[in-house]
């Protein structure tokens, strides 16, 4: 069997569950837990019990659970892996993206480090968030390109309300006097907003 | 769609949709002149305005719906016009876009198409986008999108008509419309067609919206909608679905299905202007832009900013001082007149002279400053300047956790609270808008100069008489934005509303549009916050005239006896102790203070009639002065210092400042909480600033 470490393909999968939970929720609860994989209490009990001998989480009862460094670095290599098929079987090969959700699920335990690597040569890089570049750091007089927009749901609604989504050119023009608010140039028309709003803005520049 | 029995009179109702500065408004007044009817939207602060015509035969109803961007449920406005739209079922809806600015403008029309309404774009501003090198094929926009589509001019009156013959077309032509449908993608589709089955499901739930529009809204989690949905049978269970559809469609795509479908929107939108749009043109420096390089230049954009709202103040309140003592005397002359028609010690004719004539008087008095504040203020909205003046202080005002626009009416309150609060209208958010409401009054106003006049003059040596009057109002600036920032910590707590807020081009203001601007705030005065004013006003009549006592023409110091022996002089005789802390011991003043609540001008006056001092005892008389300076309590040590003349001011400048103020509070919070809370808050806070101020004062041992 492939994989990145020596488990099983079924506490690879609990162990992706419970850094997905921690993701999503904050906390991995054996219930949640449960809920997620489809099974028992009793079989998560027993599963996340063996990734605990293998000092990949910690878990005292009642209480959630907690990636070791180790189950944390290990979990995110499989959710990478997972990721990366999922990315290939639907903008590579074009099957419907719940069919390549679904498929890469049960591909992911028997793949390769080989095929893996060679599947990263040939997939478009995904940005690394360090390098990105949002409208705050856009000079005044210098444009830039809409990558995807970050805000939380009212500003952001707002912001897609006027214009400002992924592929749409931007303009700076000029910050207040202040230093605040900037102006820019969009669709044809002016729009100003904050530096704060302007930086979940994440683009990238075009000249 | 009401119909008479002949057939010839029937009501087609017309809701106006459109973003802010596309022209709505204008089109809304060319097509009903003065027939407008304005009030609120039920339970809301959101202003509905109500329009009506005859033309052709048929009765039109037109509502100029709030100006938004989209149709989620983020905003107010949104909320509101969004429910209009839904709910009343207006017969047509036109959507007025900018020309000039079509891809974002079409954003909302995209939007109205999903609705499913009977709708009729307006292109408006077909000038300027012609200006600007478009070439609109109105007939292949018009194939694209499946709607009838209008070319107009609203400023020059062009293609008025025309709406409305497209409307009547619209609602005369039974055939059921051919929308194109905007594809979102094969797994947005997808999970479009899984709700609507579900929607399909629940007959309950189908009728109160377009199940497509209604899938699409489920996909993008709009509150308002699941809100509404969650109290239906079978509601659950359609929530549970689209809840799940949603959820996968953000983890297959990484991203919100809002922003997934606003994204396919604008696709749409640039593919459909690509084919029915042509740009011919080499892009000329904007005039636009030319202006914004001088006002809202780095070192420029400040002091003009500045210097035109300074102008702009002196002028409007130049401007307004002689028609206000123009308009007192016509009331003095009003209340010789029918006063001479009763005996003179009649209680009938004091409460008719002083109470009625008077307190229409007190109304009438702030119609010019109103009229022509909003003169200008409209000017300076309409023209684009407002959203730029909002753009320079944002930094300045958003440290004080308020919103750019707050800060115009801030300074307005200077001048006078009633219109400044009155200005708060631009302020978007309604939280922001209530902070600045609230704080407004703090702002030292014109009625509230002749107190420290008086003061000063009294107890503070000329050369110290500049650095008091400055102090006390930068205490008034102080608290006002400490207040602000107070309730929008704690009572008013949310968000800060985003600045994500458009700078219209700018553009020279019709002379129409500002007159009825400034007509129907004039209007809203007059009918909402007038009667109020004026029962406050016969209210203080009684307080200080009962009970009833028979002048004594010949007494020369009757007034005071007469000022003393009322409840308002038993009740500031009754409230003194309570400002022992702040070192005032005055009855005389506690009168004036219970006068000041209907005016602050009040405040010299009864203590002018309390000393008795005589005609003429304003600020400036020099016997008040001295009187004020002489008084002794019981003991013989003198009723006032200048530690205690300065509480005795900064209670009357941060106590409420006028009668008035509550009653536009009222009118504009469209509640009565808020106005309560803004006469005790002001009161404790004005207490407790003129104790702090007395008695910090004694300890370093100035009193």
């Amino acid at each position: 069997m492939g994989g990145v470490g020596h488990l099983s393909s079924c506490l690879e999968d609990y162990l992706e569950t419970v850094l997905v939970l921690k993701q999503e929720k904050k906390a991995a609860r054996m219930r949640d837990i449960a809920k997620h994989m489809g099974v028992a209490m009793s079989s998560a009990h027993s599963a996340i019990k063996r990734l605990a001998e293998a000092g990949l989480v910690n878990h005292r009862r009642y209480e959630s659970i907690e990636l070791t460094e180790k189950g944390e670095n290990l979990a995110k290599k499989i959710l990478d892996r997972h990721n990366l098929l999922t990315q290939l079987l639907r903008d590579v090969i074009g099957v419907h993206a719940e069919t390549a959700e679904k498929d890469a699920c049960a591909i992911e335990h028997h793949v390769s480090q080989e095929t893996i690597r060679r599947i990263m040569e040939i997939l478009p890089p995904e940005k690394n968030p360090a390098e990105e570049k949002t409208l705050k750091n856009i000079e005044p007089g210098k444009s830039a390109r809409v990558v995807r927009v970050r805000a939380q749901s009212r500003i952001r609604k707002r912001m897609l309300d006027m214009g400002i989504s992924p592929g749409v050119v931007i303009r700076v023009k000029r910050m207040a006097p202040l230093g605040d608010p900037m102006q820019i140039s969009i669709l044809g028309y002016d729009l100003s907003l904050r530096k704060n709003e302007a930086a979940s803005i994440i683009v990238e520049p075009t000249d | 769609m009401g119909e008479s029995e002949n057939g010839k009179s029937r009501t087609i109702k017309i809701a106006l949709a459109g973003n802010p500065n596309a022209g709505k408004t204008t089109i809304f007044n060319n097509l009903t002149g003065m027939h407008q009817h304005v009030g609120n939207y039920p339970g809301v602060t959101v202003e509905k305005k109500e329009g009506f015509l005859h033309y052709k035969g048929y009765d039109f109803v037109i509502v100029d719906l709030p100006g938004i961007y989209g149709l989620s449920a983020h905003s107010l406005d949104e909320i509101v016009a969004r429910n209009y739209i839904v709910e009343e079922k207006p017969d047509v809806v036109i959507d007025v876009l900018d020309a000039s600015n079509l891809e974002r403008n079409f954003y909302l029309a995209v939007q109205l198409l999903e609705l499913n309404v009977p709708l009729i774009l307006a292109l408006n501003m077909a000038d300027m986008a012609k200006k600007k090198g478009m070439k609109i094929n109105k007939e292949r926009l018009s194939a694209l999108t499946g709607v009838p589509i209008v070319l107009t001019v609203a400023t020059r009156q062009v293609a008025m008509n025309d709406l409305l013959d497209a409307a009547i077309k619209l609602v005369e032509s039974k055939a059921v419309p051919m929308r194109s449908r905007i594809h979102y993608g094969r797994e947005v589709d997808r999970q479009i067609e899984i709700v609507m089955q579900f929607i399909k499901r629940a007959p309950e739930i189908a009728r109160l919206y377009p199940p497509r529009w209604l899938a699409i809204k489920l996909l993008e989690q709009d509150a308002v909608v699941i809100q509404t949905i969650s109290e239906k049978p079978q509601g659950k269970l359609l929530l549970e679905a689209a809840g799940k559809s949603s959820a996968l469609l953000k983890a297959l795509f990484k991203e919100d299905p809002e922003t997934l479908i606003a994204e396919r929107r604008y696709g749409f939108i640039s593919g459909a202007c690509d084919e029915a749009v042509t740009l011919d043109y080499e892009r000329r420096h904007d005039v636009s832009d030319m202006i914004d390089t001088i006002l809202l230049n780095r070192l420029l954009g400040l002091p003009i900013f500045l210097a035109l709202i300074w102008l702009v103040f002196r002028f409007v309140f130049w401007a307004s001082a002689p028609f206000e003592r123009g308009i007192e005397y016509l009331f003095i002359l009003l209340g010789r007149g029918v006063g001479s028609l009763f005996s003179p010690e009649s209680p009938a004719r004091s409460l008719i002279v002083e109470g009625v004539i008077g307190g229409v008087g007190s109304v009438l008095v702030f119609i010019p400053v109103i009229y022509i504040l909003f003169f200008i203020l409209s000017f300076l909205e309409d023209s684009g300047y407002l959203a730029r003046s909002a753009f320079l202080m944002d930094k300045f005002m958003h440290k004080i956790g308020l919103h750019g626009r707050s800060f115009i009416p801030m300074l307005l309150g200077f001048g006078c609270s009633l219109p400044a609060i009155m200005a708060t209208r631009s302020i978007e958010d309604e939280k922001d808008r209530l902070a600045t409401m609230l704080a407004v009054p703090f702002m030292s106003c014109g009625a509230r100069l002749p107190i420290y006049v008086l003061f000063i003059g009294a107890f503070f040596p000329e050369h110290q008489a500049g650095n008091v009057l400055f102090i006390i109002y930068l205490v008034g600036i102080a608290v006002g934005i400490a207040m602000a920032w107070f309730l929008r910590r704690f009572l008013l707590k949310g968000p800060t509303a985003p600045f994500v807020m458009e700078l219209p081009p700018y553009r020279i203001p019709t002379m129409k549009a500002m007159l009825i601007h400034v007509w129907e705030r004039g209007y809203l005065y007059l009918q909402k916050a007038g009667t109020v004013i004026l029962a406050g006003c016969v209210i203080m009549w009684f307080l200080s005239h009962l009970p009833w006592q028979s002048p004594q023409i010949e007494n020369p110091n009757w007034e005071t006896t007469r000022l003393e022996r009322s409840y308002a002089g038993k009740l500031g005789k009754a409230i003194m102790p309570v400002f022992h802390p702040a070192g005032l011991y005055d009855w005389r003043l506690g009168v004036g203070f219970v006068g000041g609540f209907f005016a602050k001008e009040i405040v010299v006056s009864t203590l002018g009639t309390l000393y008795a001092v005589g005609e003429g005892g304003g600020e400036k008389n020099p016997s008040l002065r001295s009187a004020l300076q002489n008084a002794r309590k019981a003991d013989g040590s003198p009723l006032y210092a200048p530690l205690s003349a300065l509480a005795a001011m900064i209670f009357s400048l941060l106590y409420i400042p006028c009668i008035s103020t509550v009653a536009i509070i009222r009118r504009e919070s469209n509640s009565w909480r808020w106005p309560a809370f803004a006469v005790v808050h002001t009161i404790v806070t004005a207490w407790v600033v003129a104790v702090i101020v007395f008695q910090a004062g004694r300890l370093l041992g100035l009193g």
